[in-house]
């Protein structure tokens, strides 16, 4: 009896996972009708699916306020640090550019110079550390030949003269400083008036002594005169900016803007040796090319 | 009255699974809710009891979602009638008990599932089943410690209207 019931059972439950998949098959893909139940149920169930997804929604977007801030605020950390990396590279690569630009305007000098005078180049280590004297330490000495009085220069003109000397370094001292004192000339009229020197304060040089009959204006360049055999002539000094009577009357005082920017000092050549002197006159390089000037 | 809760609880589960449970994917998968309810209840309520219920939870399932009707009602029937035959003399005070009872109950139910998927011609293969039912089992395994105890307590309590369910 049990054995039948048993059997009974298990032929039903076969019968019925049969049924199941029959039906199973029926109610795929294929068929896209939906049952009375089946649209019951969702209807039940579509407003607390809709009240739940819209509490995720909130819940999500309450969360998602706070996840992204702080993703913001990763970003954020990641650009800034990315904006200081950049900003150094582009601080490198502009001291780089500037100093391809001087090393550019050093040879460029030393090439058109190259049959007036035998260079040494050398480079700014130092400063004079006190107020009272203008000078530069530079990174070249007697072992490299040079030697106390020689003049100093770069492209843009006449820096100093060498005061003192060690085996690997040198001083120069600038001809801002008032124990810098050159001789100077008008480049325009090949007037040789006075002496430039500088203040030891600022910037500015004066050119001194100028007599007052002759004819000196703004915007003239002064150049080396070569006189006291210290400076060979015709090295750029700076242009005239104003001229002024001197107390006695008989001397009038040109200030000076110096060619050289001693603020960005870094590189400069020190003349070991004159082979010839510069041209110091409009005249002498109009006569070279071939012109002609009259000379005051 | 307790079969109407119980429907209702899973008709609800069916709802969280469709809604909140979407955004706990991982690995593409996400937890099955209603398996997880079943099998605990099978551990309690035996192999029987536990595989009707999981029937029926499994047709509701079915009737909701509309198509395929009576492969989930098979698979969690078979499923919840293997646990709760295996769990039958486990101590099921023992975390291990629940936690192996459902990651294997898991591996059976989309076994199951796909062998039935098959046999009406659904193109599936046993890859699916790799990708598709071990994270699932784990990810349900791991559910466990969190609703175990809860579970344990509310069945300990309701024990004699669940040996009546």
């Amino acid at each position: 009896m049990i054995n039948k019931k048993k059997a009974l059972i298990s032929v039903l439950v076969v019968i019925t996972i049969i049924l199941i998949i029959k039906i199973m098959a029926a109610t795929g893909w294929n068929n896209t009708a939906l049952s009375p139940v089946t649209r019951f149920l969702k209807e039940i169930v579509l407003p607390v699916q809709k009240g739940i997804t819209f509490v995720t929604e909130e819940i999500n977007g309450i969360m998602g306020y706070f996840s992204d801030n702080e993703a913001l605020r990763q970003t954020n950390k990641e650009l800034t640090s990315k904006t200081a990396e950049l900003e150094e590279k582009i601080y490198h690569l502009k001291e780089q550019e500037l100093e391809n630009q001087r090393l550019r305007d050093l040879l460029d000098y030393k090439q058109e110079k190259e049959g007036n005078y035998d260079l040494a180049m050398a480079k700014i280590v130092g400063r004079n550390p006190g107020n009272w004297y203008k000078t530069i330490i530079i990174d070249k000495g007697t072992k490299q030949g040079i030697k106390p009085n020689m003049p100093v220069v770069n492209y843009q003109g006449l820096i100093g003269t060498v005061a003192r000397v060690t085996e690997n370094s040198a001083e120069v001292l600038l001809i801002l400083d008032s124990g810098g004192a050159v001789g100077g000339r008008i480049f325009e009229n090949r007037v040789t008036p006075g002496i430039v020197i500088g203040d030891g304060t600022t910037e500015i040089l004066r050119m001194i002594h100028i007599p007052h009959d002759i004819q000196v204006e703004a915007g003239q360049t002064v150049v080396t005169s070569g006189l006291g055999e210290l400076y060979p002539k015709g090295i750029r000094i700076g242009t005239i900016l104003e001229v002024k009577p001197e107390a006695n009357g008989l001397m009038q005082t040109a200030t000076i803007r110096p060619f050289v920017d001693f603020s960005k000092l870094e590189e400069v050549f020190v003349i070991l040796h004159v082979k010839s002197p510069e041209s110091d006159t409009k005249a002498d390089i109009m006569s070279q090319e071939g012109g002609s000037v009259e000379e005051p | 009255m307790n079969l109407v809760v119980f429907l209702l609880l899973s008709l609800f589960s069916i709802v969280l699974q469709s809604t909140v449970f979407v955004d706990l994917t991982v690995f593409g998968v996400k937890p099955d809710l209603i398996l997880v309810l079943t099998v605990l209840f099978s551990i309690f309520c035996g192999p029987q009891k536990g595989g009707a219920l999981g029937f029926f939870v499994g047709l509701l399932q079915d009737l909701y979602l509309g198509g395929f009707i009576g492969m989930s009602a098979l698979a969690k029937g078979m499923t919840c009638a293997m646990t709760g035959w295996i769990a039958k003399g486990a101590f099921r005070e023992n975390m291990l008990v629940p936690i192996i009872a459902l990651f294997m109950g898991t591996l059976l139910h989309e076994s199951v599932y796909l062998i039935l998927g098959k046999l009406i011609g659904l193109p599936w293969g046993w890859s699916l089943w790799l990708w598709r039912g071990i994270p699932t089992a784990l990810y349900n395994a791991c559910l466990v410690p969190f609703v175990y105890s809860f579970f344990y307590d509310w069945a300990a309590q309701k024990n004699e209207e669940l040996q009546t369910l």
